[in-house]
């Protein structure tokens, strides 16, 4: 079994007006045993900024850690709330300083901007190349399935409660295959 | 007994310069394969099959969608009727996933397989071996009954079987198969494997869950039980299993084999026998989210 379906997981995220969506599975296994149903993954990093880290479980907390430590210290350094677009670079930049020694984690990043309220969702392999599109992104073990169903239920300028329904319906379809 | 035979390959045959070898291997590649004569072509000189089954069809196989369908609870009990109003018999649970590696192939997989009027057959392991090789064993009781006009007994299904896939042994093959029925000697679960293993249980498990399930069943099975007791015993264990193996989910087959008559009860989606489990021991399974 490959090390990015080791612990097992997935994250799925989706861009409509002025917000986003971001869900994920709750299990954590070892191989084929389910040691927990309560682990989600994705964290908060800023205010409207989500960060949701698909793969290797170890590292996806090391990422995370990483990633939470930087973010104080350029707010506290540039004196402004940071932006997602700027989290997506750093969290790429951190991946592929590690190039040759990747961390085994997929990282997605969705959130919106801390003034303009625009939306940005963003995916990453494991050694940081950022897919930022506009409509939804997927990572993890059900990134296949997952694609193809959010691809049936996304469309344009979303409001909320019709983009929370859409992510939702996608991921428990995903969820019935992985 | 007609075993199944094993051929060389036709290529091995230099058959394409006689006139007669041709006119030979036309006549067997163009006409119907003859039911009562298994060929098997073996691959080409010098490849082993069970090394060539697990480079290409095993867990390290580059391509997914060759992978063994593997990852499964099946398990079968034999109990007596607590009162005079239960049957008593043989209870046979199963999941119905089959996953190729991680991929989920289907979620409503029949993994209960008759093999005659009072016997099931169980299907663990390779699906494609199991469907198959039931069928060879079903052909087997149907002719036996024909020629001995009396039922085939549990005990010499399972050994033909057994014989049948030990002389497949170290071709790789994959079957954990539970032969469970009730015949004149009484009820009898026999689990055969593609080792060549055959033994007589009272209670079996066989498949990736099948721990989950012995811990389960070892901790509530009773010898006399009511019906309703032995089939929620094991549909609980089929639920304990799935909840903790990945391999295995779906929906919970039972089939009640009485003395009298086989029952094929309806299936039961596993999650909702986990939400009947919760609200019987009042445990909370809804998951609160933490604000971070």
């Amino acid at each position: 079994m490959s090390i990015m379906s080791y612990n097992g997981g997935t994250v799925i995220a989706m861009a409509g007006k002025e917000c986003v969506c971001v869900g994920s599975d709750l299990r954590i296994g070892e191989q084929m045993t389910t040691i927990a149903t309560n682990q989600k993954k994705i964290y908060k990093v800023a205010d409207k900024i989500y960060l949701g880290l698909g793969g290797f479980h170890s590292d996806t907390q090391t990422v995370l850690n990483t990633v939470q430590f930087r973010k104080s210290l350029y707010e506290l350094r540039e004196n402004r709330k940071i932006k997602p677009k700027v989290v997506a670079t750093m969290v790429s930049n951190l991946l592929y300083q590690h190039r040759f020694g990747p961390y085994f984690t997929e990282p997605l990043v969705a959130g919106l901007d801390p003034i303009t309220n625009e939306p940005y969702i963003c995916g990453m392999d494991t050694i940081g190349c950022i897919a930022a599109p506009r409509d939804f992104v997927a990572v993890g073990t059900g990134q296949e399935y997952l694609l193809g169903v959010c691809e049936g239920f996304w469309r344009e300028n979303m409001g909320p409660d019709e983009l929370f329904e859409a992510t939702s319906q996608a991921l428990l379809s995903g969820l019935e295959r992985d | 007994m007609e075993m199944p035979s094993l051929r060389m390959s036709a290529r091995d045959e230099s058959s394409l310069r006689d006139d007669e070898t041709f006119a030979m291997n036309k006549a067997k590649l163009m006409s119907e394969p003859n039911p009562d004569r298994l060929f098997f072509e073996l691959p080409p000189r010098g490849i082993a099959p069970k090394e060539f089954v697990n480079t290409h069809f095993g867990p390290q196989s580059g391509a997914k969608n060759l992978q063994f369908r593997k990852g499964t609870t099946t398990l079968a009990f034999i109990y007596e009727p607590k009162t005079e109003a239960d049957k008593g018999g043989i209870i046979i649970a199963v999941d119905s996933r089959a996953s190729a590696g991680e991929y989920i192939s289907s979620k409503s997989v029949m993994k209960i397989l008759d093999i005659s009027d009072n016997m099931v057959a169980t299907m663990a392991g390779g699906a494609a071996d199991c469907q198959f090789w039931t069928r060879i064993v079903a052909k087997y009781c149907s002719l036996y009954e024909l020629r001995e006009k009396s039922e085939i007994t549990v005990s010499a299904a399972s050994k033909y079987f057994a014989n049948v896939l030990y002389g497949y042994r170290g071709m790789g093959l994959s079957v954990g198969s539970m032969v469970a029925g009730y015949d004149k000697r009484g009820p009898a679960i026999f689990k055969v494997d593609s080792e060549g293993t055959r033994v007589s249980l009272r209670l079996c498990s066989v498949g990736s869950g099948s721990l989950s399930a012995y811990g389960v069943l070892d901790a509530f099975y009773q010898p006399q039980m009511t019906d309703e007791e032995a089939r929620a015993l094991g549909r609980r264990a089929i639920m304990h299993a799935t909840y903790r193996d990945a391999g295995s989910g779906g929906v919970c087959n039972l089939v009640h084999i009485t003395p009298t008559e086989k029952i094929r009860l309806p299936s039961v989606d596993v999650s909702e026998l986990l939400y009947e489990f919760a609200n019987e021991i009042g445990r909370d399974i809804a998951y609160e989210p933490q604000e971070d």
